[in-house]
């Protein structure tokens, strides 16, 4: 697979932040994001393509920042998506540069990430609309209670992923 | 085995808790829903209960093959459980090269399905390698985790030298007592004519050489050569080397010492090998087709170590270097030690031929050109022929080899004939 699909996630990712708040600044600080991560794909880097993302990120708060009261769930989700793809397609290239892949690889491969983009859909409308039920149902006060009942689960969620299911974890067969 | 989290993981880690920090910097909501496409990839790193089973079995088309063979590697991975991509990473040794296809590739495999790759390598240099080594990681579809995994068994190829066919190969000066193809300076039984001398009682009457008989009024006889084999000792020069593998001096050496080693046996002579490096490595004179094998595979290994150890021909043993043995002596005339051993072994009385290999054309081969080192392997040259010159006036059998000519062509000049009189002394 070409490094160069890597291209299309960048476009979306330099895109959001400048559709949501179209300012020099903003333009600058994407361009450098863009210029960083094409370092990184150029030379099959994860470093370098991880910074132009971080950057990428400080360019959309800073577009969100100074941006008006409305929220817009799409362009988040795309921008994340972007980065998420942006990161998963590098790092395909990056591993199997030179190898010779198998056409049933790439097949499947391409089949698992348009699953995955359509349940980060459902997922992203599910909480979605999971955060305006609540924010219906539960007062003011209350919200800080679930906000911090969310960050307790996901801790414990990390905490189970990476030490109760240690990586050597595993069965030595084969 | 190792299992171990990617690069990927730690980035989308990394991501997530740099959006969420901003998050509650510039406090808006879209950054927390641009940090659940990377979540949801993230929560993909579930680590493998247990590891799918297969089994990867190697094929190789041949393991002996002559410089510049190629063989054809093919892989076959039977998966017991799923695998969602295998990665195989084939290792290949320096002086093997990728010729077709690929010693890395990715495949994936349902339960009970049979997937195989195959490529193609060539063999440009003589030696032993192991094509045994292969380097398997298991991923899985997010490529947040793999397993890593090295599998050695042993699959050793040996490349031997390709041999040049050599039709006429230096006349020994002295034979020996078994029957062969080189007329013996001793009289007996034989087809090659010699002496005439008077019939003597028990003389065969068909030896009488009438013409003779009847020109002096008596019985006269013609007495006859006997053929009989030489014994022949290749004396190799590991002490030094120059030119990158596989046109190296010591490879051209290689090459040009079982070129000779089979035209000898295919005489019938006795043919040896003394390797004379860091160490003495010797493989005793015997003829046939087995040692024809055996000196190949006594060839192959040749190396150049470094010593400061002068080796020492006294300590081999005396069947080693019969006294009647002609010793070919296979060299680039680099290594003083060497030029001083085989100066002594003509001293002893022994019928010395140096095929001295010309380090020029390997040396220009790694140098590359340019006017600088043209002008310099100009200078070396005419030192390097001085060099032999000299070594002629002391009277030692000189022949000059030149990679770009053939290895018969430079044997021609004694190969027609030698001095019998060397052989009576």
């Amino acid at each position: 697979m070409s490094r160069w699909w890597t291209a299309l996630p960048l476009a979306v990712m330099a895109a959001v932040p400048i559709w949501t708040a179209p300012s020099a600044p903003i333009v600058a600080i994407e361009a450098v994001a863009c210029l960083v991560c094409a370092l990184g794909i150029s030379r099959s880097m994860t470093g370098p393509a991880t910074a132009g993302s971080v950057i990428a990120v400080i360019g959309y708060a800073v577009a969100l920042w100074s941006a008006g009261p409305g929220i817009d769930v799409i362009g988040a989700a795309l921008f994340g998506t972007a980065l998420l793809f942006l990161l998963d397609l590098h790092e395909f290239a990056r591993r199997f540069r030179g190898a010779d892949i198998a056409n049933e690889v790439l097949r499947a491969q391409t089949a698992y990430w348009l699953g995955r983009a359509a349940s980060i859909a459902v997922a992203v409308a599910a909480l979605a609309a999971g955060g305006f039920v609540l924010s219906l149902l539960v007062p003011g006060a209350g919200r800080a209670v679930v906000a911090g009942l969310g960050a307790v689960l996901a801790f414990a969620g990390a905490l189970n992923a990476g030490i109760v299911r240690r990586p050597g974890d595993i069965s030595p067969e084969a | 085995m190792i299992m171990r989290a990617t690069p990927l993981a730690f980035s989308l880690a990394t991501l997530i808790a740099w959006i969420l920090f901003l998050d509650i910097l510039v406090d808006r909501a879209e950054l927390f829903v641009a940090a659940i496409p990377l979540a949801v990839g993230l929560t993909s790193l579930v680590p493998a209960r247990r590891m799918p089973r297969f089994e990867l079995r190697q094929r190789i088309s041949a393991d002996r093959l002559s410089e510049g063979d190629r063989i054809v590697v093919s892989l076959t991975v039977s998966a017991l459980d799923p695998i969602p991509m295998i990665e195989i990473l084939t290792v290949l040794p320096a002086l093997v090269e990728l010729e077709a296809g690929h010693n890395r590739v990715v495949l994936a495999a349902e339960a009970g399905q049979e997937v195989g790759s195959s490529f193609q390598v060539a063999c440009p240099a003589r030696g032993r390698f192991d094509l045994g080594v292969i380097y398997i990681r298991l991923w899985d579809r997010s490529g947040l985790s793999v397993i890593e995994m090295r599998r050695a068994t042993s699959r050793p190829i040996s490349v031997y030298p390709a041999v040049a066919r050599i039709r006429r190969v230096p006349q020994p000066v002295r034979t020996q007592f078994s029957i062969g193809n080189y007329v013996s300076p001793r009289l007996g039984e034989g087809i090659e004519p010699g002496e005439i001398r008077r019939f003597l009682p028990g003389d065969r009457t068909r030896h009488i050489n009438w013409r003779a008989s009847l020109r002096r009024g008596q019985l006269y006889v013609t007495q006859f050569h006997e053929e009989r084999n030489a014994d022949v000792v290749l004396l190799l020069d590991a002490l030094s080397e120059t030119g990158a593998a596989p046109h190296s001096t010591l490879d051209l050496s290689v090459r040009a010492a079982a070129g000779i080693a089979n035209a000898y046996l295919a005489r019938k002579d006795r043919v040896g090998f003394v390797e004379f490096g860091a160490f003495l490595r010797w493989i005793d004179p015997a003829t046939g087709r087995r040692q024809s094998d055996v000196l190949a595979e006594g060839l192959l290994p040749a190396a150049t170590h470094f010593s400061y150890v002068v080796p020492q021909l006294d300590r081999l043993p005396g069947r080693m270097l019969p006294r009647q043995a002609l010793v070919i002596a296979l060299t680039p005339l680099l290594d003083e030690r060497f030029v001083t051993a085989v100066i002594d072994l003509m001293a002893r009385g022994f019928d010395v031929i140096v095929l001295a290999i010309s380090p020029i054309e390997s040396t220009q081969r790694v140098l590359g050109r340019s006017p600088a080192n043209d002008i310099a392997c100009r200078l070396w040259e005419i030192e390097w022929r001085e060099k032999a010159d000299a070594l002629r006036r002391r009277g030692l059998a000189i022949l000059e080899w030149h990679p770009d000519m053939a290895l018969e062509a430079a044997l021609a000049p004694l190969a027609r004939s030698r001095p019998r009189w060397a052989a009576r002394r």
